[in-house]
């Protein structure tokens, strides 16, 4: 009887564990998934928390089943058979080698919400004729384009420009119609021919991987500037949202350079999707670092040596499902670290964090131990005082405290954010000293006789006898070093002393909000206090209670 | 710099019937059109929610400004001396647009269709959510990526009956930015020269060139920034758009109308009441649109506290400038008397004596002064012991005596960072007093939200008691538990403000399920605060931590003989946990309300102190008129209230938890 109450309690205890964790760490789980979204995903009709699965389709162009996928509504869903035929009617070209059934289908789907925002309610009350005849009369062309533009997923390769360290820019191939700019060497898997997407000109990119698992394109392009002179590439296209990846090799000046990772055909609006540099000064500019680094990787005569000679060699690789996940999943994270200077500002802040630690253990505990075993005028009189302190508010200080850091010479600079902990905080003081109130004097009451100084009996006694309670100081000021937003927000005006979490918050603001740059950042930044966390919350909470909270 | 327009959607406008003679959509020319097509624009689901919006009068960028000079209205005097904000146009142009907003079924169902509203390429006007907006040329570039199949069109803003009869048809006004050389810069000549040449030809193409390389490397067309030089932003236009055959036709003819509107825009006026000015008419309009007030009432309201700010700007300064000089030596002698009286306190029994006399009390230890006064032995203590404090000393002395006395003083002080602080006595607390009427608010605010203490000390002991169990995986569940804790303020920030989205929030759906109509959180002024509270709630985790040490340091003992004796689960808890807690309790009680009476950065982030003022908190305030009214001494007056709130509450609860805190060892 006792044991099976027993048991259901525990069985009870473990529910509310895991409702309870899945409340608590749904904001974090949010966070990851976020992190895992292209743009596209991010603000949806519907919430949707996983990621969608990237495509990776063997075969391009496709026609992509997830833009519309919400655009039936209850309003349109009985005439779809109605719209259908409709755009059937209307006969838009379809380009060759993609389902002429599956186009249909997505446009009818565009196409009822073109119709739900066009007409009037009093066409839908009227029935299927008159439907069909306002129908007849929005299904044109341009339209009816519009939605297919939406649907339609193909490789469209523009522009491949570079630029001189003295800004002078070149088109490559200008003049040369974009399906022959390069030389195609694997022309049973990729074709190539010359099109136009709306104004801008282009070559539309058809591949097939069933035919071999990767194509690849090369030319030697003859350069306006010296090539010493080369600082960027940029090639501008309009992906697939494909998932396969590009792989970029350049040779000049006798060198064969390489690029340090290859760009993923992800998401379908036209971009610069590669620009790739050799490391040059631009890398400590605090700039938005989009550019993928080149690297040499051989060197010999059989490389393009001429010096206003340029070869660039594009090969694109197939991925698999894993691959396209992983490249997905990486993204944003790649993306965050050209944004912001993540090692930078992680290193910023580890630079503050084991200061403050530092300092705060060691002023504080030499303060306890001062005021509560060493016997000295105004001893009381400066407890009672810090006591007092304690309850100032932040904001009284505030403003006085940033006037004195800026005439000692500090503003800008990290000094403002770590001295202070030199300066031992009340409050750690005050519980350290509860805990000192807990342990008996003998120790260094028998130190004291062998003829140890007051130092070495800090030293040697005091301060292992503390760290329980250290141990607690410790993590406090961790996370207040590691989250502190006010301190660098009042004192750093310049960006590459930001430590993480206003870097964070300024990165955030910049990238107006991107909600998946910003959860990817935010990622970065959890993890480290995450298994910290892990690690040491037994420890913490012994601290506390060693401690024991009395007055 | 900027202009704003209206811009409108065209299939909603035939879909409506909106259409001229020749069939074509036409956008409202006329106040009474606009508040017309607006009501005829907007749909609503079968729960009277708003599911297509015809116009809403404060989204976009438009704000009250905008509607007054539809109507010819204006907010200063020519002498710059009076404001009149609170002028019958004003007030008709308030007026309408409370109008058009009762039109359409109340602000409140205005603003809950607003807060589902996203960015990029669901933006509202892209979807089709909305039918027409006025707006800024810069909203119409943030559409160039994602508006492929919009078809829209630009008007100029239409005007009241009053200004056509005048003869005027159309109105805007321009916004923008500058750039300043603080008076104590250290490089003025070099910031003059940096300025005029970003002011140049060559300034000006380069950055545009900039701008332009960074759109395109994002595959959209480029619309160039309005500059405010009539000469380049001729050149810069022509360059980037009108003679561009790469330039979208669809944008050519939205971005002429808002450069044909740039002769007529207004600028808002000039003066150093500014920023109240600005605050205060977008408080009127929030008052007036919600219905708290008349539009006359909440205007002539809000002209009466610009013109009191004008007046104090405007009359030469009152009050004697502050001595420095005097200020530091009067701190060192009040730190040299402290020191002294500590110190003599300690050792010489005399000076103790006539002390306690002056003070009228008997020196509660008559056992004597401090071993070691006399010399000898203890002696050697005094010096390690200075010593080892010194840290604390120095750091006392330096940021926090020195500081508390400057911002005691600059309390008395008429200070705006700028010019020098002036003495004028008890003035800045008699205004806190008597005349502030959002200092009483932001306090009631304030108290409002301590009912989140309790709240939070409940939930986070729940969890304590929770974790405490001999449960698997314990630093597992203790880690996943205070993961909120840990989430980053920008990203937990983003999700709350999506979980209390009136219509796609979590929260909503969530008691859709149960049938009950869902609030609308932050954009409501009586739920704001309890969606607050709740965010605080998550993030209990914190306090969680402390219990635990609490739970972990109660004796094993009692719970065995408490067992034997028979006692049940519940009746252990009553009477061994709970009274062994109390400390536990004590601090998280005190702990929590001081954090309560520094509540800031989430209504700072999330709710901007609104809607009307109901997230307006007392440090909030206090920040305000810091950093955005530049009223330092008031800020400081503040604080020092607030900290006398602090203290008293503190001793309070000092008294009072003798009654109830157990403290096991004593």
């Amino acid at each position: 009887m006792q044991a099976g109450k027993y048991r259901s309690l525990r069985l009870g205890a473990y529910l509310l564990l895991i409702a309870g964790s899945l409340l608590f760490s749904f904001p974090f789980i949010w966070m990851v998934m976020t992190s895992a979204k292209v743009d596209s995903e991010l603000f949806t009709e519907k919430f949707e928390l996983l990621p969608g699965t990237p495509n990776h389709k063997p075969r391009s162009p496709f026609i992509d089943h997830h833009e519309y996928r919400y655009a039936v509504t209850d309003l349109t869903r009985p005439h779809l058979a109605l719209i259908g035929k409709v755009v059937r009617d209307a006969k838009y070209p379809i380009p060759p080698g993609i389902d002429e059934k599956e186009v249909i289908a997505e446009l009818t789907r565009g196409f009822a919400r073109k119709l739900e925002q066009v007409l009037p309610p009093s066409v839908w009350e009227a029935g299927p004729a008159a439907i069909e005849r306002e129908a007849r009369k929005q299904a044109t062309f341009e339209n009816l384009r519009a939605i297919f533009d939406r649907v339609y997923r193909i490789l469209m390769i523009g522009q491949l420009r570079i630029r001189s360290n003295q800004f002078q820019e070149q088109e490559l191939g200008a003049g040369v119609p974009f399906s022959q700019r390069f030389v195609n060497k694997t022309p049973e898997v990729l074709r190539l021919v010359d099109g136009k997407d709306r104004a801008t000109p282009c070559a539309y990119a058809s591949y097939d991987f069933s035919k071999g698992d990767h194509w690849r394109l090369e030319q030697t392009f003859t350069t306006s500037f010296d090539v010493h002179e080369l600082q960027r590439l940029r090639l501008y296209a309009r992906p697939d949202d494909n998932w396969h990846r590009l792989y970029c090799h350049v040779e000049k000046l006798g060198a064969l350079y390489e690029a340090v990772r290859p760009t993923a055909f992800a998401n379908y609006d036209w971009a610069a999707i590669g620009q790739w540099q050799e490391p040059g000064p631009e890398d400590d500019t605090n700039k938005i670092k989009f550019w993928t680094h080149l690297k040499e990787i051989d060197r010999g005569p059989q490389y393009e040596s001429d010096p206003h000679k340029l070869k660039v060699i594009f090969e694109t690789r197939r991925s698999n499902a894993l691959q396209a996940w992983w490249s997905k999943i990486n993204n944003n994270f790649y993306r965050t670290l050209a944004f912001m200077d993540v090692w930078r500002y992680t290193a910023t802040s580890l630079y503050l964090v084991i200061l403050n630690i530092t300092l705060t253990m060691l002023s504080c505990s030499l303060v306890a131990y001062s005021i509560t075993r060493l016997r000295w005028p105004g001893r009381d009189f400066c407890f009672i005082l810090m006591l007092a302190t304690m309850m100032i508010p932040a904001q009284v200080t505030l403003i006085p405290g940033f006037l004195i850091w800026k005439t000692l010479g500090f503003y800008n600079t990290l000094v403002p954010l770590w001295l202070g902990a030199a300066f031992a905080a009340p409050f750690y003081v005050f519980l350290l000293r509860q805990y000192l109130k807990g342990v008996p004097k003998d120790l260094e009451d028998a130190a004291y006789i062998d003829g140890c100084s007051y130092f070495r009996i800090y030293w040697h006694i005091m301060l292992p006898l503390m760290k329980p309670t250290l141990a607690v100081i410790a993590i406090w000021t961790f996370m207040g070093a590691w989250n502190n937003f006010m301190g660098p927000l009042i004192y750093i005006a310049d960006q590459r002393l930001y430590p993480l979490a206003f870097g964070l918050f300024a990165f955030s603001t910049m990238t107006s909000s991107n909600p998946a740059l910003t959860m990817a950042g935010s990622f970065i930044m959890t993890m480290p206090i995450i298994i910290i966390f892990f690690f040491a919350q037994r420890y913490f909470i012994e601290g506390i209670t060693l401690t024991g909270m009395k007055a | 710099m900027d202009d704003r327009a209206l811009m409108y959607n065209k299939d909603m406008f035939r879909r409506a019937g909106l259409v001229d003679a020749r069939g074509e959509p036409a956008p409202p020319r006329t106040w009474e059109q606009l508040r017309d097509y607006a009501k005829r624009l907007t749909q609503y689901d079968e729960n009277g929610n708003i599911k297509v919006l015809g116009f809403s009068p404060t989204y976009g960028n438009a704000w009250l400004y905008m509607y007054s000079w539809m109507n010819g209205g204006e907010f200063m005097s020519t002498d710059g001396r009076t404001c009149t904000l609170g002028d019958t146009l004003n007030v008709e142009a308030l007026t309408f647009m409370r109008d058009i907003a009762r039109d359409l079924g109340g602000y409140d169902k205005i603003k809950a269709f607003e807060s589902s509203f996203m960015t990029a390429a669901l933006d509202p006007f892209i979807t089709g959510k909305v039918a027409m907006r006025i707006d800024t040329v810069y909203a119409l570039k943030g559409f160039v990526p994602y508006s492929r199949d919009l078809n829209f069109a630009v008007a100029p803003p239409p005007v009241s009956a009053r200004q056509i009869a005048k003869g005027q048809t159309a109105t805007s006004w321009s916004g923008g930015w500058a750039y300043a050389i603080p008076y104590n810069a250290r490089h003025k000549q070099a910031g003059w020269e940096f300025i005029r040449f970003m002011q140049s030809d060559e300034g000006w193409r380069l950055y545009c060139e900039a701008e332009r390389e960074a759109s395109e490397s994002q595959g959209y067309a480029y619309i160039p920034p309005m500059i405010p030089i009539i000469r380049v932003n001729e050149q810069i236009s022509r360059k980037y758009v009108l003679d561009n055959p790469a330039f979208p036709e669809k944008f050519k003819n939205p971005y002429k109308v808002f450069m044909s509107l740039l002769p007529i825009s207004h600028f808002r006026p000039v003066t150093p009441a500014g920023q109240v000015l600005w605050h205060r008419h977008d408080i009127a309009t929030q008052e007036a649109l919600y219905g708290k007030k008349t539009p006359s009432q909440a205007l002539d309201e809000g002209a009466a506290i610009v013109q009191r700010e004008l007046d104090r700007l405007t009359q030469p300064p009152h009050g004697r400038p502050i001595r420095w000089s005097l200020f530091f030596v009067a701190y060192g002698l009040l730190i040299a008397g402290t020191a002294g009286g500590a110190y003599f306190w300690d050792t010489h029994m005399g000076f103790r004596r006539r002390l306690a006399a002056v003070f009228r009390r008997r020196p509660e230890t008559a056992g004597g002064t401090l071993e070691g006064s006399g010399g000898g032995y203890f002696r050697a203590q005094w010096k390690w012991g200075v010593l080892f404090t010194a840290p604390w000393l120095l750091g006392f002395v330096v940021f926090g005596a020195g500081p508390m006395l400057y911002s005691i003083l600059m309390s008395f002080c008429d200070y705006d960072v700028i010019n020098p602080a002036r003495w004028i006595g008890l003035e800045n607390y008699r205004r806190m007093f008597t005349s502030d009427e959002l200092v009483p608010k932001s306090f009631y605010n304030t108290l409002l939200m301590a009912i989140g203490v309790p709240l939070g000390m409940t939930v986070s002991l729940a969890m304590a008691l929770l974790l405490n169990m001999r449960v698997r995986g314990v630093a597992l569940w203790r880690t996943l538990f205070y993961l909120p804790a840990i989430v980053p303020f920008v990203a937990s920030i983003m999700l709350w403000t999506w979980l209390f989205n009136p219509v796609g929030g979590v929260f909503n759906k969530a008691l859709a399920l149960l049938g009950l109509p869902g609030p609308n959180w932050l954009q409501s002024e009586t739920w704001s605060k309890p969606a607050l509270i709740i965010m605080g709630l998550w993030g209990a985790g914190g306090q969680m931590l402390i219990w635990l040490a609490g739970l972990k340091g109660i004796s094993q003992h009692y719970y065995e003989a408490a067992a034997i004796d028979g006692a049940s689960l519940r009746q252990q808890f009553r009477y061994i946990t709970l009274p062994m807690l109390t400390p536990y309790i004590f601090f998280n009680l005190v702990m929590g309300l001081i954090g309560v009476f520094q509540i800031f950065e989430s209504a700072y982030i999330m709710t901007k102190g609104g809607p009307v003022n109901s997230t307006l908190f007392y440090v909030y305030h206090l920040f305000n008129n810091a950093f955005r009214y530049g009223h330092m001494g008031y800020a400081c007056a503040m604080a020092w209230i607030l900290f006398l709130i602090i203290m008293a509450l503190t001793v309070i609860q000092l008294k009072l938890s003798r009654r109830w805190v157990h403290y096991d060892s004593e």
